[in-house]
């Protein structure tokens, strides 16, 4: 495996192998609350399937294998021959645990170590009860059932049940003008067998005022007795078929034989779903056409429809048969992938978004150009192209929006086993599941959310004893919750627990010198504390607050993100964290300023305020200013970044700058003005350097670099603090 | 899907060897100076040279890191392999040259500029005129030098550039705290 | 016009003595739907229509529907071989309180 390019292959196999166990593991959960989902018993087999001929492409027999039984097990699962028990959710859930570190092992070249594969065999001796004998669990189902036998079985409680063809047919409204007369047709079929019955359809028939005489309004739905293909019967509207829409229904036996055809068909390439159904004799090449048009028509939508869909719906072929043509289908291309969604290098992606980046700044340079110029025509046709480049910008920017509800229902696993381990009841609820955001920041969001949802769970919900002691329901409720909010993203983690004693905390924060003791902060400034370091160790808050592991933690990825973290709480009632993020990494909103030459940016929404630093308070060995009467911590930056002494001829000017409800002012050369910008990361090199996060390019090429204000303001507050 | 990118894989994997096969016949070198010494990087290394038309110092950064360039919108950093050498900073000059080259570093590939006073040539040294690296004696660290190789009557050092291009070595920084 | 309408207080009888399709269906709207304006039990005699297709099948729906809404009670008292195959075929026969029933054969 060390040809780069096989490896790529691998880690295609491998991130998709992943994607799907994580869909099993939702679909398991899922099917925790209501077993008898037959789509989604479906579902969860073509995940296992799907693995398990990945692997087999790579010769990965141990992933196979395993795979297999777990499939057998799924399969008799959907056909109804197996019951779907907690029990055997416990064991699909540790098989699906199993594939994944079996995948894991296996794809970096390495053996199964011993004990997983003892774990292996233990699985596989559980599943073996619901895999191994076939039990003949229906009455009346032969015990040596053939497999054809069984796979029918479950459907005949859903099949069409009358012993007739069903013809559903509706005319054109030009049939009668174009001199067709589809009694004509009728009177064919007449000769065809037996009609049962017939009854004409004319609730579509219009007001008299607007009826008109010679527009076709009717429909007809006939029971027709034939030993006619259908296609034969299809022919009988032959020639008025560019003129109706018909929907022909097998009857019963007729189904059988479909999927009897099916078994039988020989196994050539994955034909197309429409091509199959019309050489079973399921579909006449009529319906294929409509469905064909249909389908085309519908290519719009999203997702759009597939071809079983389309025929369902229009009720061109009956379900059973599509989807048994379709299981048919899908063993002939299990490995070859939807062309509906195009599978995307995230490098790639992001090179277009530099690229669109460089077309902005680009643009708005040529902008400025036409405009020096004086070219009325030249500025109007610069203006239009960055109109241009900021929607394509927008698009690009979009391509790497991701919803947030796929890392959200990663959480049910976790709910549940940590809940379980806890003893406690816990209901997750996800709201706005479908919220987009960079798919940069949902991986990196990951980690600070799990650290909230284990906080939630270990420390805001209480054991369904003290719940119920305390009048509420035994089952606490965690949320997680995203929606846009003006230009940002909000992830709430919300529970219904205990919520947080504000007492205890600013106790703990005065005992531990965050706060004075005469110091009289509101509620929010109190649980804002949470997020300080010294506040948040495990040993010292769990037992004050029910707020444990790690907050600083989690705020310092959350600044990482250029995000914003509240907490919300009342005590016994329970407590909201939110964290508010930008929608994207890629573009800032910032504020240009002089340092020694250098250009350098503060994000926008950090900014406050500027000012000129009057003469007496020039001196720059001061480490704060008097700003209305409040004590504003300065930072020299051109001290802090050894860019040279301060020019005393030069008037310097103070940006002030918050965040998480402090402030500080930075001292600048000159203010350059507001501007939007493409963050460019500064590359390994530059890791471990702090108070600058990153580069841009400006208009005249120009490099700057971002403030990293967060740890800039932390920096004055130390220093000012040490200074005072 | 696997298959298809299978089949991709086996023409991309003939490239990749038929490169390999070049490299043993070609050896050639981009010489260099740097604090009055001659160096050289396997051409391969080598992605672009661009003439030094100053760079955006990031403060905070040793000197090693001369700071950081826009590359056709990206942002490459410059290291000066003068400071690096010999801890001697490179003045600028009409000859000064950055040279773009490709380092790996773990799992990703990167662009690196690196300062030098003047580009020379390149060199055709075949692999039986590479002596190995002297143990001491040399202008530079001994682990820098991937080879010696023979030009003429003149050695010219060739650079381990993994070495030289440490990104682990590189981003030793001094922190806020330790500035102010 | 071989439409003949005889009215007896409020009750109207329409005699059609000719096709009833797409070639004479214009002309046959209006003079089958205004009785009903003042009518309380319309009788349709089709024994004497030459023909009938689907358009005039499709005029007769219209007409049972409009004398439901207005309360007409619609009859068909008479029907030609042409009209009774029509009705059959859309499985309509027995629809308009006909006074003959269908022969057996009618449908095939």
């Amino acid at each position: 495996m060390s040809n780069p390019n096989l490896d790529q292959v691998l880690q295609t196999f491998v991130s998709e192998s992943t994607e799907l166990l994580v869909q099993m593991e939702e679909i398991l959960l899922a099917l925790e609350g209501k077993p008898n989902d037959e789509e989604t018993l479906h579902a969860l087999f073509r995940t296992v399937h799907t693995v398990k001929g990945g692997a087999g492409i790579f010769g990965f027999d141990a992933v196979v294998d395993f795979a297999h039984i777990v499939e057998n097990v799924l399969d008799r699962l959907r056909n109804g021959q197996v019951v779907l028990d907690h029990a055997l959710i416990e064991w699909l859930l540790k098989s699906r645990d199993h594939l994944s570190g079996l995948v894991e092992t296996v794809s970096t070249g390495n053996e199964p170590e011993p004990a997983l594969i003892e774990d292996g065999k233990k699985i596989l001796a559980a599943l073996a009860g619901y895999a191994g004998e076939k039990h003949a669990s229906k009455p009346g189902l032969p015990v040596e059932a053939t497999g054809r036998v069984e796979r029918e079985d479950p459907r005949e409680s859903i099949s069409v049940t009358n012993e007739a063809w069903h013809l559903s047919v509706r005319f054109g409204a030009d049939v009668l003008r174009n001199g067709l007369d589809p009694l004509s047709c009728l009177r064919y079929l007449g000769t065809l067998g037996e009609v049962v019955s017939a009854t004409a359809i004319w609730d579509t028939l219009p007001e008299p005022a607007i009826f008109d005489p010679e527009t076709c309004y009717l429909g007809l739905e006939v029971d027709i007795k034939t030993s006619a293909t259908k296609q034969a019967i299809a022919d009988a509207f032959q020639f008025i078929r560019e003129e109706i829409r018909i929907r022909i229904l097998p009857p019963q036996a007729t189904v059988a034989d479909y999927l009897a055809t099916l078994e039988e068909m020989a196994d050539g390439d994955a034909p197309r779903l429409g091509d199959l159904l019309v050489k079973m004799g399921a579909l006449t090449t009529y319906e294929l056409e409509e469905a064909l048009r249909l389908q085309a028509e519908r290519e719009r939508e999203t997702p759009p429809p597939r071809m079983g869909e389309v025929m369902v719906e229009n009720s061109l072929a009956v379900p059973e048969v599509v989807e048994a043509a379709l299981q048919h289908q899908q063993q002939r291309r299990e490995q070859t992938a939807t062309a509906r969604h195009v599978r995307v290098d995230a490098g790639k992606l992001d090179r277009l978004i530099d690229l669109v980046g460089e077309l902005v700044v680009v643009g708005a340079s040529q902008g400025l150009l036409a405009k020096r110029l004086g070219d009325s025509a030249l500025t109007e046709s610069a203006s239009v192209l960055s109109r241009l480049v900021e929607e394509i910008r927008e698009v690009a920017l979009r391509l790497r929006m991701v919803q947030i509800g796929e890392t959200f229902s990663r959480f049910q696993r976790v709910v549940r086993d940590v809940a379980r381990d806890l003893q406690k009841e816990v209901k997750l609820e996800v709201n706005g599941a479908e919220t987009e955001l960079d798919k940069a920041m949902v991986e990196r969001l990951a980690d600070p959310l799990t650290h909230l949802v284990r906080n939630s769970l270990d420390h805001g919900l209480e054991l369904p004893a003290d719940r119920e002691a305390a009048g509420k329901p035994s089952q606490g409720t965690l949320a997680l919750n995203a929606y846009h909010d003006s230009g940002s993203v909000v992830i709430e983690v919300a529970d219904d627990g205990r919520g947080i004693d504000h007492q205890r905390v600013l106790a703990k924060a005065v005992a531990a010198g965050l706060m004075s003791h005469d110091a009289k902060p509101s509620h929010a400034e109190i649980l804002q504390l949470i997020f300080e370091p010294g506040l948040s160790t495990a040993a010292t808050v769990t037992d004050i607050s029910g707020r444990g592991v790690g907050m600083d933690v989690v705020r310092r990825a959350v600044d990482a993100l250029r995000g914003t973290i509240e907490v919300e709480s009342q005590l016994g009632i329970g407590t909201v964290v939110r964290v508010r993020l930008p929608l994207t990494l890629a573009i800032i909103d910032g504020f240009l300023v002089g340092i020694g030459g250098s250009f350098y940016v503060a994000p926008l929404d950090m900014v406050v305020e500027c000012l000129d630093l009057v003469d007496a308070q020039g001196n720059q060995h001061r480490g704060y200013l008097s700003l209305r009467g409040e004590v504003l911590p300065l930072l020299w930056l051109r001290r802090v970044f050894a860019a040279g002494d301060v020019d005393t001829e030069v008037r310097q000017s103070v940006v002030v700058v918050h965040h998480n409800g402090r402030k500080a002012g930075l001292v600048v050369d000159q203010l350059l003005g507001e501007f939007q910008t493409v963050i460019k990361p500064l590359g390994e090199v530059f890791r471990r350097l702090s108070g600058i996060s990153g580069a841009t390019i400006l208009g005249s090429g120009d490099v700057a670099l971002i403030l990293d204000v967060p740890a800039l303001i932390q920096h004055a507050i130390v220093r000012t603090t040490v200074v005072a | 899907m696997y298959q298809l990118t299978k089949g991709n894989t086996r023409s991309t994997a003939m490239q990749a060897v038929a490169a390999a096969a070049a490299v043993v016949e070609m050896q050639q070198y981009l010489s260099f100076i740097v604090g009055g010494e001659t160096y050289a990087l396997g051409i391969l290394d080598v992605k672009e040279i661009i003439e030094y038309a100053g760079v955006t110092r990031v403060p905070m950064m040793p000197a090693t890191i001369r700071g950081i360039i826009n590359l056709r919108g990206k942002v490459v950093p410059v290291i000066d392999l003068g400071v690096r050498f010999s801890g001697v900073p490179t003045e600028p000059s009409r000859r000064t040259c950055i040279v773009i080259v490709d380092v790996e570093s773990g799992d990703t590939r990167h662009d690196m500029g690196v300062l030098v006073e003047a580009v020379n040539e390149v060199l055709d040294i075949s692999p039986e005129n590479v002596e190995p690296a002297p143990a001491f004696g040399a202008a530079v660290r001994a682990d820098f030098i991937r080879g010696m190789g023979r030009v003429d009557d003149r050695f010219v050092i060739l650079l381990d550039v993994r070495r030289v291009l440490s990104v682990e070595e590189l981003a030793q920084v001094q922190t806020l705290a330790a500035s102010a | 016009m071989t439409i003949q309408t005889h009215w007896q207080g409020r009750r109207c009888t329409l005699q059609v003595e000719q096709e009833m399709s797409i070639y004479t269906a214009l002309t046959l709207k209006d003079p089958l739907l205004e009785p009903l304006a003042n009518s309380r039990e319309l009788i349709l005699d089709l024994a004497a229509v030459s023909d009938m297709d689907t358009s005039g099948v499709q005029l007769l729906l219209l007409l049972h529907r409009e004398a439901i809404r207005r309360q007409v009670a619609l009859r068909i008292s008479g029907m030609s071989t042409a009209v009774r195959e029509a009705l059959g075929l859309y499985g309509l026969l027995g629809w308009f309180g006909a006074s003959e029933t269908p022969p057996s054969g009618a449908r095939a």
